[in-house]
């Protein structure tokens, strides 16, 4: 069991930034860290070299914009999904994260001021009345991993319940559900667990909670009321992945289907960055090859054939259609599973519908040109 | 300006004789009694082996030299290795030597500093580099600092047997046409990834990296092992086109890596029999395409 306790014992020191020190709830979290010394700044840059590690809280007010747009990739189909940006880094240490290769501050940060993003979501939501819009805090860090301390997912699972085009997103690969159990009002509050076999998870994913402690948080949270989503995500090819994924898959058994808002599939990728960062990893001695985006996946003809199979188990598994989206990949594979492009089906033409309104997308997505040209070359390195 | 014997400059060699690449001193120089002078703090000479040597050899009785005054060791080595002149140009057994000489002073962790001097730019990483080449065994080390290999691809060979590695050493070194470090690097790196796949054991290793050398094309050999199934989606391509398009005149491509949804055909023509021919082929193509179609789903 990984308990809170053992993911706090982490921490050596919590630096908080000037224009957060007064905030009541601050007051409350710290007391819940009372053991950790906390130093006062007004900067991270007065954060000593010794400190910039993941032993390291920050909490401190936002310099920029914390909603966006998922970043989109190069060539691949975007799902629309908003982010806020709450958490920032995590301690699992899974050894396929992508922020590996993009967060350049190593202490794990926290924006304990909720008020503008908030208001900023509701906007988004309020000019697109006739939209499905999905918002999630776990694109940079884990949704729950901290929130038993800060408890910062409250205050957005109030604000945006009364909204019915609003999902909320909270991300996980943590069992930390208990705190959320007692709210009142949680319309369309999805909470989200990445899954992958038990024998994955040990291999690949650090210090994340096991699939059972997952699988029994999903159960507990669907029985209060909550919805859930499900992220295959990354999927790992391995000897026995048929078994492995069917078996996980199965374990999933006791979640009724109108409780699960969506699942989303996605094979291991990654950038020429973060492989350099990975080391070693058996998984890497896979066939991957460069993709338009940059990042290398598995042949696409051995994707397709993943996917095609997990959600033949998910459509056994529960008979009626579950929204099952892919993360991150090509026309090509979409119209190759599902023999059409998301817009085209029915359970996911509100998701993918793009959101109109305050936010920009990202300028440019992190595809270079090297990586462009590597991919039309046929480079594979 | 001072003069020091040159016995007792040779007195003098301990702690900073560090460089084995150091350039060696021109004969005209020494002939027309134009010498540096040699930097002495205490009793070590800072800089100059070579230069001491040459002008021994020369009949030199003493030499100028600067007393360098209350420097710390950092200072001295930045001295010794500016003088050497050879930015991006030191040996890792060279860094290694200075590394441990600030190791063996406690001052290890100031090694970075010395990066824009050692390598003509700074990088944050060197200190981590030099303590990986430190852990290697002799053999990588030797076959690292000849560039035969790079420092990586040294690090996952490190649990293989002497014996291996130097066989391994003695191939690369022989080969008739030698191939560029980076396509070394890469042939090196994928061989030893299918070893790791494949659990190869270390006694067929070396065959499989000799095969590979030997053959014609040794990256397109060493790339057919690694991408076993990219290779065959490649070569099945290839006969598909043979026997659909052969003599057509019609250019077939894939999309890169068979990633994507559609093949490009491409042809010219120079009268209308022409291109009623090639619409033909074409016809006849389009009936027997699924076999193409298999290789991207």
């Amino acid at each position: 069991m990984n308990s809170l306790t053992s993911y706090i014992d982490h921490f050596k020191k919590i630096y908080v930034a000037g224009e957060v020190r007064h905030l009541r709830r601050l007051e409350t979290a710290l007391e819940r860290l009372r053991h950790l010394p906390v130093i006062y700044i007004d900067d991270k840059s007065e954060i000593p070299g010794v400190d910039m590690n993941s032993h390291t809280l920050f909490i401190s007010g936002s310099k920029g914009e914390t909603v966006g747009h998922c970043p989109t990739s190069r060539g691949h189909l975007c799902c629309n999904y908003i982010t806020v940006d709450l958490y920032l880094g995590c301690i699992l240490n899974c050894s396929y994260c992508i922020m590996k290769s993009y967060l350049n501050f190593a202490p794990i940060t926290i924006y304990p001021n909720t008020e503008v993003a908030i208001k900023q979501i509701i906007e988004i939501a309020e000019n697109n009345k006739d939209r499905t819009i999905r918002v999630g805090t776990g694109e940079v860090g884990d949704s729950l991993l901290l929130d038993p301390i800060f408890r910062l997912s409250e205050d957005f699972i109030r604000a945006l319940s009364p909204f019915a085009n609003i999902f909320l997103e909270l991300k996980t690969k943590t069992h930390f559900v208990d705190h959320l159990l007692g709210l009142e009002n949680k319309g369309n509050t999805v909470i989200g667990f990445s899954l992958n076999p038990e024998k994955l998870i040990s291999r690949y994913e650090g210090i994340a909670g096991t699939l059972s402690e997952r699988v029994q948080a999903a159960r507990k949270i669907v029985e209060h009321g909550y919805l859930v989503s499900f992220h295959f995500d990354p999927l790992f090819l391995t000897g026995d992945w048929l078994h492995q994924y069917a078996q996980t898959i199965s374990s999933l058994k006791d979640i009724p289907q109108d409780r699960i808002a969506w699942i989303s599939l996605g094979t291991i990728r990654y950038t020429k960055e973060l492989k350099q960062k990975m080391g070693s990893r058996d998984f890497l001695l896979e066939e991957f090859i460069p993709c338009r985006d940059g990042k290398y996946r598995y042949l696409q003809k051995t994707r397709c054939r993943m996917y095609r199979y997990i959600i033949e188990q998910i459509r056994t598994r529960w008979r009626s259609p579950i929204p099952v989206y892919l993360c991150m990949e090509s026309p090509a594979v979409w119209k190759n599973v599902f023999g059409r492009l998301p817009r085209e089906i029915a359970e996911l033409s509100a998701i993918f519908k793009e959101a109109q309104g305050c936010l920009p997308y990202p300028a440019s997505t992190s595809t270079s040109r090297a990586d462009v040209k590597r991919f039309e070359q046929g480079r594979i390195i | 300006m001072n003069y020091l014997p040159i016995e007792k400059l040779r007195s003098f060699t301990g702690s900073f004789d560090l460089f084995t690449g150091s350039k060696p001193f021109k004969n005209e120089l020494l002939e027309l009694e134009l010498l540096p002078p040699l930097p002495v703090a205490g009793n070590e000479l800072v800089w100059g082996f070579n230069l001491l040597c040459s002008a021994a050899k020369a009949g030199y009785s003493r030499l100028p030299v600067v007393r360098i005054i209350e420097k710390p060791l950092i200072e001295l080595l930045r001295i010794a290795i500016i003088l050497e002149d050879r930015a991006g140009n030191f040996a890792w057994g060279e860094m290694e030597k200075i590394y441990n000489l600030l190791v063996k002073k406690g001052s290890g962790e100031l090694f970075n500093r010395l990066s824009p001097f050692l390598l003509g730019h700074e990088d944050r990483r060197l200190f981590t580099r030099v303590k990986q080449f430190s852990s290697l065994k002799t053999q990588l080390k030797v076959l690292v600092d000849e560039k035969l290999i790079d420092l990586k691809t040294a690090l996952h060979c490190n649990n293989w047997q002497a014996a291996l590695i130097e066989n391994i050493g003695a191939l690369l070194r022989l080969g008739e046409n030698p191939l560029s470090f980076s396509k070394r690097r890469i042939i090196l790196n994928q061989l030893l990834e299918v070893s790791l796949k494949q659990g190869i054991p270390e006694e067929k290793i070396l065959s499989l990296v000799r095969n590979t050398l030997n053959a014609a094309d040794p990256l397109k050999t060493a790339q057919a092992l690694r991408f076993p199934e990219l290779t065959a989606m490649e070569e099945c391509f290839l006969e598909l086109k043979g026997k659909l398009l052969a003599g057509s005149g019609i250019k077939l491509t894939p999309p890169p890596f068979f990633e994507g949804e559609n093949f490009n055909i491409s042809f010219s023509f120079g009268s209308k029999e022409a291109l009623e021919k090639k619409i033909s082929y074409m016809k006849s193509f389009a009936e027997k395409t699924d076999e193409l179609f298999d290789l991207l789903y």
